[in-house]
């Protein structure tokens, strides 16, 4: 992507980070682009829904790489595997390596499960590190999985001791007092038409306290996230209703300066593929969505930035055997409140995308996607993705 | 693809007695290595391989391999590696899409995808590979962090492109296989303004395998062979004019020898050899290290079917030297190490196993480690 179409799309950065400390503030919040771009390059609804629900039944790889800016991707790297070492163990593994251009999350989580009932697996959980030399960030727990035969609607609970041996072995005399708990509940029901999945994911608060010849000497985080998506297909028409949550906090005590960083973020979207008989291959995609983003931070001046988002998307699919293509369009009208120190500045803004799409599916589970945008309201090129999706 | 080299100075590791006993004793048998040799290009592959170093470190291989064929012209191959010896630290993500030309003919189109545009690596290559795809000659060469200048958030510039050749071989025949892999690379140039800095990396890594498995031998494991690696490392950064480097070539060679006594019984033998040869600056300071070291290791396994037993001992003798580095004064020329062992193994499945390791240092009395390691090929 262009150096000029970003420019134009940190036009309200610019002119926020105009305003004396708003510097302070990431970037990316105040990047009124971002998310336009992120909905161009998220899953379609179909391929969310199989990845969904092969989690827990089969060996899965999901490889995303999508443009924001002249220096930043928004990249997915996710893995999946189920291997039935026997038939009554069975060994699950979930690897994740996801950035945007403000969050970042790497993980590798481990689960040896014994078939105690038909329906039932328990067994030991284990988060290996990456890189994996760190004997601190070993987290060590359990987990327990509900399923039918296939294990196509299953409830997952999981629940690890982040940095199980943290006190005994960082090497930055860093030291908690309580232990970091890690639950996960992640769930999948489907019953003909229909299917629902729901996934919680929390770190409880950890506080950290380091020896005061170090520029940090406190540092407290937490993270929840959670996703809900139901869905209704059928030949002539598929409905999506989608919830996503991500919660994280970051405080910490640095050079004598106490930070604080709170944020909640928030993101609606009902979709809607619509199949008309027409004798055509042809479908009409359309959705519209809702994103609520607010940022409390402290450090000097407080400031507080809150962000909503309403924006749609329609789109024109051309469906084949194994080849797919789609011309689409998505928006978003952000408004950002921005309050320093108690003063009040609001700043409505708009974005736009126009996508085109291909698609090609030689094999039922094995998805290849190729897309690129453009920028309508402020034009200019708007970037381009890659996409791997494959069930093995 | 991510490299993280050692510190530019002598650390603890360079003179660890212990460290190509344990580089051994925590690696997958000769036997488990040539399955996974021969599944790199055919099937699906996990290994986790975690083991205790020090206190707080681990030695770990963390890697997953997929191979798929949507249609019979189109393929993907993935790997994942992150692993961790004592003198560098490897994280990658390497895809290809290969293209069939001829029956045994692919063309690849190879990627790193990194999760900034200044990471990550794009090249082409070619494979040549037998029906079963269990001997293959495979070629690539990458455009390493091609869009690195301009795109570095550290504002980093490099004056010159940074190539990478991985190159990865086996053939077999009548009990005999040779495997070879190169990740070969160009020198890294990396200038930063602020503070002014320079940094230069370089990582060169060769590893084969020559095994042969008498007749008969192989439904029992048993067989001869040597494993071995070449290791060049250079790790160069100067700040405010001081310079720190180190400069390293490890060598290690492992000839075995695994002779079956009968269906329940195996014993074992192996030779270890390695050199470290290292130089450079500590602080601006000039120095230079050498290391040779000399070690057996020989044990029994018990094969009851679903589960094995394995014991055994390994001892290992290390000459060394260190020049222009104070800190290691008094450093004695000569030093042993050792560890008995015992591990137990579970293999549900053929080329599945779950392993665990303990062992005991006899010259010391202090405890040995832990290690705990899963491979399935499917």
């Amino acid at each position: 992507m262009g150096r000029e179409s970003h420019r134009a799309a940190v036009a309200v950065g610019i002119v926020l980070s105009a305003w004396r400390c708003f510097a302070q503030i990431p970037g990316p919040l105040l990047d009124p682009r971002k998310n336009v771009q992120a909905e161009v390059y998220e899953l379609s609804p179909a391929l969310r829904s199989e990845w969904e629900q092969g989690r827990y039944s089969t060996n899965e790889i999901w490889l995303g790489l999508g443009g924001y800016h002249f220096s930043d991707l928004n990249a997915v790297e996710r893995g999946v595997v189920n291997l039935p070492l026997s038939s009554r163990i069975l060994f699950h593994g979930d690897v994740r390596n996801d950035r945007d251009p403000d969050l970042r999350l790497t993980r590798l989580v481990v689960d040896l499960w014994g078939r105690i009932l038909p329906w039932l697996w328990l067994g030991p959980s284990g988060s290996p590190a990456i890189p994996g030399s760190q004997k601190e960030t070993y987290a060590i727990g359990a987990s327990g999985l509900v399923g039918d035969l296939t294990r196509e609607r299953y409830l997952l609970a999981r629940l690890v001791l982040d940095a199980t041996f943290y006190n005994q072995l960082n090497r930055v005399g860093g030291h908690r007092n309580s232990p970091t708990f890690h639950p996960e509940l992640e769930a999948r029901w489907s019953d003909g038409e229909w299917s629902l999945y729901s996934r919680l994911d929390l770190i409880s608060p950890t506080e950290t306290f380091f020896p005061d010849t170090r520029p940090v000497t406190y540092q407290a985080s937490a993270r929840a996230e959670y996703e809900f998506h139901l869905r209704y297909a059928r030949r002539q028409w598929e409905g999506d209703l989608r919830f996503d949550l991500l919660g994280l906090r970051d405080d910490r005590d640095e050079n004598g300066q106490t930070i604080t960083n709170r944020r909640l973020q928030t993101t609606t979207r009902a979709e809607a593929l619509l199949r008309p008989n027409i004798g055509w291959p042809l479908a009409l995609r359309g959705g519209v969505r809702l994103l609520a983003d607010s940022f409390h931070a402290r450090a000097g001046d407080a400031y507080q930035l809150f962000r909503i988002e309403p924006g749609f998307r329609v789109g024109a699919v051309w469906e084949g055997a194994t080849n797919q293509a789609e011309l689409g369009y998505v928006t978003g009208f952000p408004h950002f409140a921005v309050t320093l120190n108690g003063v009040q500045q609001d700043l409505p803004h708009y974005e736009d995308s126009a996508y085109a799409q291909w698609q090609y599916s030689p094999a039922k589970h094995f998805h290849l996607r190729a897309q690129i945008s453009f920028g309508l309201a402020h034009p200019g090129f708007g970037g381009a993705s890659v996409l791997l999706l494959a069930q093995f | 693809m991510i490299c993280r080299g050692a510190q530019a100075q002598a650390t603890g590791e360079v003179f660890d007695a212990l460290k190509f006993i344990e580089y051994d004793l925590y690696d997958y048998s000769p036997e488990e290595q040539a399955a996974w040799e021969a599944s790199r290009y055919a099937q699906q592959a996990i290994r986790l391989d975690l083991g205790s170093v020090t206190l707080n470190e681990l030695f770990s291989i963390e890697e997953a391999q997929v191979n798929l064929r949507p249609t019979p012209w189109l393929g993907f191959h993935l790997d994942v590696e992150d692993y961790r010896t004592r003198e560098q630290e490897v994280t990658r993500l390497l895809t290809d899409f290969s293209f069939r030309v001829l029956p045994w003919l692919e063309l690849l189109a190879t990627a790193s995808p990194g999760l900034r545009k200044d990471e990550g690596a794009l090249g082409l290559g070619a494979m040549a590979a037998s029906a079963d795809r269990k001997q293959y000659a495979v070629l690539r060469l990458l455009d390493d962090a091609p869009f690195f200048n301009g795109r570095n958030p550290e504002g980093g510039v490099r004056d010159s492109a940074v190539w990478r050749v991985l190159a990865e071989l086996r053939g077999s025949r009548e009990g005999l296989s040779a495997w070879l892999r190169a990740d070969l690379g160009t020198k890294s140039d990396v200038r930063f303004t602020t503070p002014a800095q320079v940094q230069a990396n370089q990582r060169n890594d060769v590893a084969f395998h020559l095994r042969w498995e008498p007749t008969g031998w192989a439904r029992r494991e048993g067989g001869f062979g040597i494993r071995g690696i070449l290791r060049l490392l250079d790790n160069d950064r100067s700040e405010l004019q001081v310079r720190n480097q180190l400069r390293r070539t490890l060598a290690y060679a492992r000839i075995y020898a695994t002779l079956p006594l009968s269906d329940l019984f195996r014993i074992y033998s192996v030779l270890l050899l390695a050199s470290d040869q290292g130089r450079g600056f500590d602080a601006g300071l000039p120095f230079t290290f050498s290391r040779w070291d000399v070690g057996i290791r020989g044990g029994t396994t018990l094969d009851l079917g679903l589960f094995r037993l394995d014991a055994g001992y390994a001892l290992a003798r290390s000459q060394r030297e260190i020049q222009g580095d104070p800190t290691w004064s008094g450093l004695s020329p000569v030093g042993y190490g050792d560890k008995v062992y015992l591990s137990a193994q579970w293999r549900p499945r053929k080329n599945i196993y779950l392993k665990f390791l303990i062992s005991h240092q006899v010259f010391t009395g202090d405890f040995g480690g832990l290690n705990g390691s899963l491979g399935a090929i499917f």
